[in-house]
């Protein structure tokens, strides 16, 4: 059977290395492949832009993150879209790779508890999160939920652990929550786009978990923003790092990036974590950034047209019509254009760029 | 026309007024014949005449042909043959039938001849085997297979597998055994065995045979009828249908001169 | 009559007029009768005095023939060639590519069951487990109710039934597994979690752990009933038709020695099948063991070996289908995936090797029998 995924794969490379060949003849040719859940912003933002910049093409394509940095990285694509930053490991495979952020994403957890009263408001920490994730929780009635829930009164049910099982930036961000708030969790299974999951059931797709967490009952999975909002599904607040439990939202969300870019020990190229570390009455503490990632090896006439589409996006592609509709929340362009300055220049050297006026 | 053979022996199997139809063809027109017991009859006839079909009706295998239907009366030992509430299942556990091409199972020599005492719920293993042996000696083939019964029936030569049809159609033990022509598609070495064999079975066996060989119905049998378009034209002992047959279209048939 | 029917047809040969002169394009197959005159001398000569336009286009030497024959043969080999490459090719890339895995993790990556990218270690035995069980749980599922259609096809259903149903069986096969994945979903994972499942759990799993479980629905029970329903038009279309062919005389000889219908179809058509039967349990093997799609919207795709029918677990093809994407930022976990993918094709090339092997077996007796027969 890897014989076939692999033809596959070769024959999409094949189609995005023609995309890219074209483009460098042309040099208004741009291919972006990668994450899913980027996928549908991609695809707004693409047939806007070409709209208003006719001389160029954009090819979208949804093959995952993993894909995407890979594949940005040996210059098959022109960007890849990744749900994860640059972990130092990878970071390390691929030193010419750069990452530019590009919207707000988060991973909310959600569940399906027979017999809870209408309206109840669901509280989780990560360490009981976690113990859950690691099947050592059981049930749902188990003390340590109580305790964070003393106002709900839960079944005694089985606990049915759902996750994703496709390399996934939802469960990158997920474990990422996990990982900062449980040593057991750290240690023995980290943060991954596809974990070695020591219980549970997976599925193919956040559509997928949504429709297995509605389908079983007792149980809880985990999707991004765009989902609860599709679906009208409700999350439990998750606690943050000052003891406060936060509902994931677009205001939750942006309040994590601001104090984010507002940290100045944040680092200047994003690859960092924005889970559980941040401060902040309203911030939510399992939001992340997502990224396009750009090698710093592509042709100068490409890198051009490359820049002009993130100066775009970073502006006028924040449009909660593009945005919020396709379950992100906006980026907020004032506190990022100092660290966005200095990775425009290191992709363009010399080429001193006036991003205020973007687009 | 009556016909009648010698009033000697025993009626074995008797038709009266015997007509057979394949849709709204008719196979046999009106056929009076009887078999005698203990005896070989032979039917023989140019192809298409109706022997087979005559032979087929007598243990009811045209049943499973759509369309078929009879007239008249088919009776085997005074019994109606094709009467309401005779169980075609057990009629052909008293009529066995040979067919032209041999046509052993798929399983062991052994367990071809033991085939008809399986189902009809022979378990004791020392009965089976004895019944085993017994049919194949009477069907000539024991010294042949005994070393390998194990062995798959269609290891066997097209002469041996037609001996094994005969045996596993004797171990049942049927009063009449009716051989649609059994040798045709044998060499002359195997044909002659089975010949041979028919002379040793037919002192405790009624044996109808069809065959389209001429030289073979005069060698074997005691009793020949000649079909013609589904009628039977003339029936008689072998010797004297062969030397001074009745019927000029018989004399006509066996002298070659059509068919 | 028939003596001048004869004439006609030799006239139609020989004479020229009647000759279409469509033969043209084929001429490039029959070389130029000119390059060989060198190798036939007076023959030639002879050939020219009479000529006809058939003679001119036909060929006439032994080289000719020879090379039109070595170009037809030439062409078989290529394609014969060609299979062989694709294979070595298929086969050599991913042992290259499998490399590091095998290097690094040798046979003891057959049992060990931890499958960690995030620490690099890596081994199949849950996903050999999982698509064991799949595939098991869909042939005890396919074969029985595949055989019994079979049966109802080639001896009981009516004849207007059985066109009909034929033509839905062979339909049935050509569904993409998706549907059946999405059918799966809708219809096979209610079913088991509200009614099998329990009901399992109730009874059989009372005594037996493998029973038992908290009713869920996804899992391997669920995935292997699904591509148990896409194997069975496989196992019985493949059934019928060696059903079918059957000789009439076989059929008879039951008949004839006093056998009922059901004890004509078990004991003498069902045997003469059995290799039949065979041959279409390994193409259903084959298609259960690489189906994936199906399998990965059902299994629960959890990388734990099932210790209960009722438990979620993982193949190997819906692990490769779920991860290979992201695999390859790894080079070790893609060689470990390409590991897994060898191995899948290890085991269906040594099914059918056996399956072949059997075959010849049952089939020995009855080849022997025709070749030797008379």
């Amino acid at each position: 059977m890897s014989f076939m995924k692999r033809t596959a794969g070769a024959v999409a490379l094949a189609g995005l290395v023609a995309a890219a060949g074209v483009g460098q003849a042309g040099a208004a040719d741009l291919s972006i492949s990668g994450s899913s859940m980027l996928f549908p912003l991609e695809q707004v933002w693409s047939q806007a832009y070409m709209k208003s910049h006719p001389g160029t093409h954009i090819s979208v394509a949804s093959t995952g993150s993993g894909f995407g940095i890979s594949n940005a990285a040996n210059g098959n694509i022109t960007i890849g879209a990744s749900d994860a930053y640059l972990t130092r490991d990878l970071k390390k495979r691929y030193p010419a790779l750069v990452s530019i952020p590009v919207a707000f994403e988060d991973t909310q957890v959600i569940y399906n508890i027979p017999g809870l009263s209408k309206g109840a408001k669901l509280r989780m920490d990560g360490p009981t999160l976690a113990r859950i994730y690691m099947g050592k929780i059981r049930f749902w009635d188990d003390k340590a939920i109580r305790a964070i829930n003393p106002d709900v009164t839960f079944p005694h049910s089985r606990i049915k652990v759902i996750h994703r099982a496709d390399a996934s930036g939802t469960t990158f961000v997920f474990t990422d929550y996990l990982a900062q708030t449980s040593k057991a969790w750290s240690d023995e299974i980290g943060r991954d786009l596809s974990p070695a999951w020591p219980t549970g059931s997976g599925y193919n797709g956040s559509d997928a978990v949504v429709a297995a967490v509605l389908a079983t009952p007792g149980s809880i999975g985990y999707v991004g923003l765009g989902w609860i909002n599709e679906y009208k599904l409700s999350s439990m607040a998750l606690k943050n790092l000052d003891g406060y439990y936060v509902v994931g939202s677009v205001k939750t969300i942006q309040a994590a990036g601001r104090a984010a870019l507002h940290d100045p020990s944040f680092p200047d190229d994003f690859n960092q974590s924005m889970v559980w570390k941040l401060h902040g009455k309203d911030v939510y503490p399992d939001a992340n950034f997502e990224f396009w990632m750009v090698s710093t090896s592509l042709p100068g006439s490409t890198m051009k047209e490359v820049k002009n589409l993130i100066v775009w996006a970073l502006t006028k592609g924040q449009k909660s019509t593009y945005t919020v509709k396709t379950g992100f929340a906006p980026l907020p362009f004032a506190p990022l254009k100092p660290r966005l300055n200095k990775i425009l220049n290191h992709l363009l050297p010399g080429n001193s760029l006036d991003i205020q006026s973007g687009g | 026309m009556e016909q009648s053979v010698s009033e000697a022996v025993a009626r074995k199997i008797e038709v009266r007024e015997f007509s057979a139809f394949y849709g709204k063809t008719q196979a046999l027109k009106s056929v009076n014949f009887a078999i005698p017991e203990k005896r070989i009859t032979a039917m023989i006839g140019p192809s298409g005449c109706g022997k087979s079909t005559f032979l087929r009706s007598l243990n009811r295998m045209n049943d499973f042909i759509p369309g078929f239907r009879m007239e008249g009366a088919a009776l085997l030992d005074g019994e109606e043959i094709y009467g309401p509430g005779v169980n075609p299942v057990l009629l052909r556990q008293r009529i066995g039938m040979v067919f032209q091409k041999p046509n052993p199972f798929q399983m062991s020599i052994y367990e071809n001849v033991a085939y008809g005492l399986r189902i009809q719920g022979v378990k004791a293993h020392s009965l089976v085997s004895d019944i085993v042996e017994k049919s194949l000696r009477a069907a000539a083939l024991w010294d042949e297979v005994k070393d390998r019964l194990k062995g798959s029936a269609f290891s066997l030569s097209g002469g041996q597998q037609q001996r094994l049809c005969i045996a596993r159609a004797l171990a049942v033990e049927p009063e009449v055994i009716l051989l649609d022509e059994p040798a045709s598609a044998l060499d002359p070495i195997s044909t002659a065995r089975i010949e041979e064999l028919m002379q040793d079975l037919k002192d405790r066996y009624t044996i109808a045979i069809v065959t389209h060989n001429m030289q073979q119905a005069a060698r074997v049998s005691d009793y020949t009828a000649f079909f013609l378009d589904g009628a039977l034209v003339e029936v008689g002992e072998t010797t004297r249908i062969f030397t001074n047959p009745d019927d000029s279209r018989t004399e006509d048939y066996i002298t070659g001169r059509f068919g | 009559m028939a003596a001048n029917d004869h004439e006609h047809g030799d006239s139609l040969l020989v004479g020229g007029e009647h000759r279409p002169p469509a033969v043209a394009p084929l001429s490039f197959l029959v070389p130029d009768p000119k390059d060989d005159t060198s190798l036939e001398g007076p023959e030639s000569v002879a050939r020219e005095t009479e000529e006809t336009p058939l003679k001119s286009l036909r060929r006439s030497t032994h080289a000719q023939v020879l090379r039109s024959e070595r170009l037809f043969h030439l062409s078989l080999r290529l394609g014969g060639l060609f299979i062989l490459l694709l294979f070595a090719t298929v086969l050599g890339v991913s042992v290259v590519e499998a490399w590091p895995s095998i290097e690094k993790f040798g046979w003891s990556f057959l049992w060990s069951s931890t499958w960690n990218p995030h620490r690099h270690i890596f081994g199949a035995w849950t996903y050999l487990v999982g698509t064991f069980w799949v595939t098991g749980i869909a042939l005890l599922f396919a074969i029985p109710i595949a055989i019994l259609s079979a049966l109802f096809l080639s001896d009981y259903a009516p004849k207007w039934l059985v066109g009909g149903v034929s033509t839905l069986m062979e339909m049935l096969a050509g569904i993409p597994s998706i549907v059946f994945g999405a059918f799966g979903i809708i219809f096979v994972v209610p079913l088991m979690r509200d009614h099998v499942e329990p009901y399992l759990a109730n009874t059989l799993g009372r005594r037996f752990d493998f029973f038992a479980g908290d009713a869920m629905g996804y899992g391997i029970l669920s995935a292997g009933l699904v591509v148990g329903i896409m194997v069975i038009p496989l196992v019985a279309t493949v059934t019928r038709d060696s059903l079918v062919m059957v000789p009439r005389e076989t059929v008879e000889a039951a008949y004839a020695l006093g056998s009922t219908k059901a004890e004509m179809v078990y004991f003498v058509k069902l045997p003469a099948v059995v290799p039949g039967i065979i041959g279409s349990v390994i193409l259903g093997f084959g298609r259960a063991l690489g189906e994936t799609m199906a399998v990965l919207l059902l299994i629960g795709n959890q990388a734990s070996v099932p210790a209960s029918i009722q438990d979620v677990g993982y193949t190997i093809s819906s692990l490769l289908a779920n991860t290979f994407t992201y695999a390859v930022i790894d080079p070790l976990f893609s060689a470990a995936e390409i590991e897994l993918g060898l191995i899948l094709l290890v085991i269906s090339l040594v099914v059918n090797t056996v399956g072949r092997e059997l075959l010849l077996k049952l089939m020995g007796g009855r080849l022997a029998g025709s070749v030797g027969g008379g």
